[in-house]
């Protein structure tokens, strides 16, 4: 079986800074990854590097999504073939209506993907639907996309648009983070409604306590630009209990151990 | 250059005698104000560049053209792209003009509030001649261009809307004022007179568009007089045809505790130029003036804008946006001028320019004169291109580059748009706008 992403030793740069050194990860489908590390590790850096930022260039190693080169994807055609990012800090877009920009971003994937558009009337009604699974009111259609929502509000907007878009790897940056415990849940609940298991997740996160709501198959933690470790969820706790220093101070058998938990 | 302008102005006075010898009587007050009109036309003649008004902007391509006088022919008028011009909720309270002619047949004055004139220009010399005389062309001379010198000594067809002390019609006053009705170039200088009462409220939308593709230019003029503690909403909405010429001017006063707030939206014509003149007269009034323009190919946008504060607690806003593709090139010069006495101002002006092509070029100067010392002011002008981290978030979304360009100018022109007051009118222009920005995109 082809896994549904595989990341081979994934090197990339910023500004001729280099940020990821050998990131090598496998998620197949059915598969719930969860990346924690510490700040600057270069976890955002990856996520944004799967969605295909323009700001990233990718030096070495490869991405295989489906078994297909997706490197050599325009971020748009990444995210219509089925790649989502819920962004660490979403952009605000001043003057396009949620509900107008949601439409265009559902349709376009739609036809993309040779089903048939939803008419306004139509998505409308669609659109409810998943504003209520993510417990969002109505008003927010209306309102400009993510400008002047709360931190909280624009993470629940994130997770309304993977919840229309039906992604087949949806990677969450810091979605838990600067969530109340209610809207904590709420995430929880859309991302255990939306898994499948012909879909996969990874979810990058400070917090332990996202993974008590949302149980993951795999454990990794990053450190200095690659994955440092991997595990199973009781990795979650020995971080929570011990930091990433004990992580730090086993980097130097650090190779393969990605690979060794994936099998 | 000199020669060729005087040249030109010849031929607008003759244009001038022309009418005089064939128009009907006028009364003398409206005579005298076309003589003295007249000359100072002949006296100052058209700006060139060199005049510091007219940086920016060469009218020259304007003066070579040779405009008949206008008959109001509507030959080509089609009526269904005619209609989606008019506003239903100005349904009762629309005039219509081509080429500066009023057309009562276009028209509809049924649903008029009681004791509220809206009426064309000829009638009110006739049965207005009180409220006309007195008013006519005393605010738009305070800055007045030789362009509205020219409307004022020309001027036939028009609208003139008068609202009663206390009286606020539910319903807004729409003028549009159509242009290349006939086969041949024609010039139409329209003129508007807006007298909002003591307390009274109105909204007035001007839409000025072209029937077809034939050369025009559209010389119109507009006098809003803003009473004590009234209302007025303006939306001047100028979408001529690409052959055409527009040159406006708006002339505002406002009284004590009134409101003034317009929207200048500029999309059409080849070149255009609008001023914006707001006198803030009496205490407590205020002033909020919005606009965009939006330019592609090779066309040329003009705003000039002026706010006078005379007087101590005024305050005034404003924010003009611009949109530029192609070779296309706009002018934003917007002056708030406090006078010595002006304490207490208020005045916040803002120009932001989203550039789409690295040929197209804006200049823009927001210019605050203050010459008070108790006053809060800002203003800022921003010059730049689309955000990459917002076109990466719609491309993460799966909007194809074209889309994405398209929606974000779209929003960035929305600010100004989602502000006009008459909801057909709003609706209407979205979807202009968004067509072209995605015509426009999916071209590059
Ligand atoms: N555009 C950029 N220009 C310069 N440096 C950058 C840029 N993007 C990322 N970096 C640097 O790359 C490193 C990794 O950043 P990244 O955002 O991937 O970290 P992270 O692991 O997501 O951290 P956090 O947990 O704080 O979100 C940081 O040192 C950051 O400063
Ligand atoms: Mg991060």
């Amino acid at each position: 079986m082809t896994a549904l992403l595989e990341i081979r030793d994934l090197h990339a740069t910023v500004d001729s800074a280099e940020i990821l050194r050998g990131v090598s990860l496998t998620v197949n489908a059915g598969e719930i990854h969860a990346i924690m590390g510490p700040n600057g590790s270069g976890k955002s850096t990856l996520a944004k590097v799967l969605a295909g930022h323009p700001a990233y260039t990718v030096t070495g190693g490869e991405v295989l999504f489906r078994g297909q080169n997706l490197l050599e994807l325009a971020p748009d055609e990444r995210a219509r073939s089925g790649i989502f990012l819920a962004f660490q800090y979403p952009v605000e877009i001043p003057g396009v209506s949620n509900s107008n920009f949601l439409r265009l971003a559902f349709n376009q994937t739609r036809e993309s993907r040779g089903q048939e558009e939803l008419d306004p009337l139509e998505f409308d009604e669609l659109l409810r639907e998943k504003m209520k699974l993510v417990e969002m009111d109505y008003s927010f259609a209306n309102r400009s996309v993510n400008q002047g929502f709360s931190g909280g509000e624009k993470k629940r907007n994130e997770i309304l648009q993977m919840a229309l878009l039906e992604p087949s790897v949806a990677v969450l940056d810091e979605t838990d983070s600067g969530l109340d415990i209610d809207a904590l849940r709420v995430v929880a609940t859309a991302v255990n409604a939306l898994a499948t298991p012909e879909n996969a997740f990874v979810m990058v996160t400070h917090y332990q306590r996202l993974l008590n709501y949302i149980e993951p198959h795999f454990v990794h933690v990053f450190a200095a630009g690659r994955i440092a470790r991997s595990g199973g969820k009781e990795l979650a706790l020995e971080l929570e209990e011990k930091g990433y220093e004990s992580v730090r101070a086993q980097s130097g058998s650090l190779a393969g151990a990605s690979e060794a938990s994936n099998g | 250059m000199k020669l060729l302008l005087s040249e030109e102005k010849d031929r607008y006075l003759a244009a001038y005698d022309a009418r005089a010898a064939v128009a009907v009587a006028e009364p003398d007050w409206l005579a005298s104000l076309r003589r003295l009109a007249i000359a100072r036309f002949d006296a100052v003649g058209f700006p060139t560049t060199r005049n510091e008004a007219w940086k920016y902007t060469d009218v020259s391509p304007i003066l070579k053209t040779e405009f008949g006088s206008s008959t109001g022919s509507i030959g080509k008028l089609s009526f269904a792209g005619f209609e989606c011009l008019r506003a239903p909720e100005a349904e009762g309270a629309c005039l219509v003009f081509v080429d500066g002619v009023y057309h009562p047949e276009l028209s509809s004055m049924s649903g008029l509030a009681e004791g509220v004139v809206v009426t064309d220009f000829a009638t009110a010399v006739a049965v207005h001649f009180d409220a006309l005389a007195v008013r006519l062309g005393v605010l738009s001379a305070h800055e007045s261009t030789p362009f509205a010198s020219l409307n004022l000594a020309m001027a036939t067809g028009g609208a003139v809307v008068l609202v009663p002390k206390g009286c606020a019609p539910a319903s807004p006053v729409h003028l549009v004022y159509l242009s290349g009705g006939g086969d041949e170039p024609v010039a139409a200088h329209p003129r508007t007179m807006v007298v909002a009462g003591e307390s009274s409220s109105l909204t007035v939308v001007e839409t000025f568009a072209s029937v077809n593709g034939v050369a025009s230019l559209t010389n119109a003029v507009a006098e809003f007089h803003v009473g004590e503690n009234a209302r007025v909403d303006h939306v001047r909405v100028q979408r001529e045809g690409a052959q055409a010429f527009h040159v406006g001017a708006t002339a505002v006063e406002v009284r004590r505790s009134g409101s003034y707030s317009s929207i200048a939206i500029s999309i059409g014509a080849a070149i255009s130029r609008h001023d914006l003149h707001v006198r803030l007269a009496e205490e407590g009034a205020s002033c909020h003036i919005d606009g965009l323009y939006v330019t592609e190919g090779e066309q040329h946008a003009d705003s000039h804008t002026r706010i006078d504060h005379l007087v101590p607690r005024c305050s005034s806003r404003q924010l003009y946006k611009g949109v530029l593709d192609g070779d296309s090139r706009a002018v934003f010069n917007g002056k708030v001028y406090v006078h010595h006495d002006a304490q207490k101002t208020e005045a916040h002006q803002t120009n932001r320019n989203l550039m789409l092509s690295p040929r197209a070029r804006v200049d823009t100067k927001p210019e605050l004169e203050i010459y008070a010392d108790d006053v809060v002011c800002s203003h800022g002008a921003t010059v730049g291109a689309l955000e990459a981290e917002e076109q990466f978030y719609l491309a993460s979304r799966g909007l194809d580059e074209a889309t994405a360009r398209a929606v974000l100018t779209y929003g960035f022109a929305e600010e100004i748009v989602e502000e006009i007051p008459v909801a057909s009118v709003r609706r209407h222009l979205d979807e202009v706008i968004l067509d072209r920005f995605q015509k426009g995109f999916s071209k590059g």
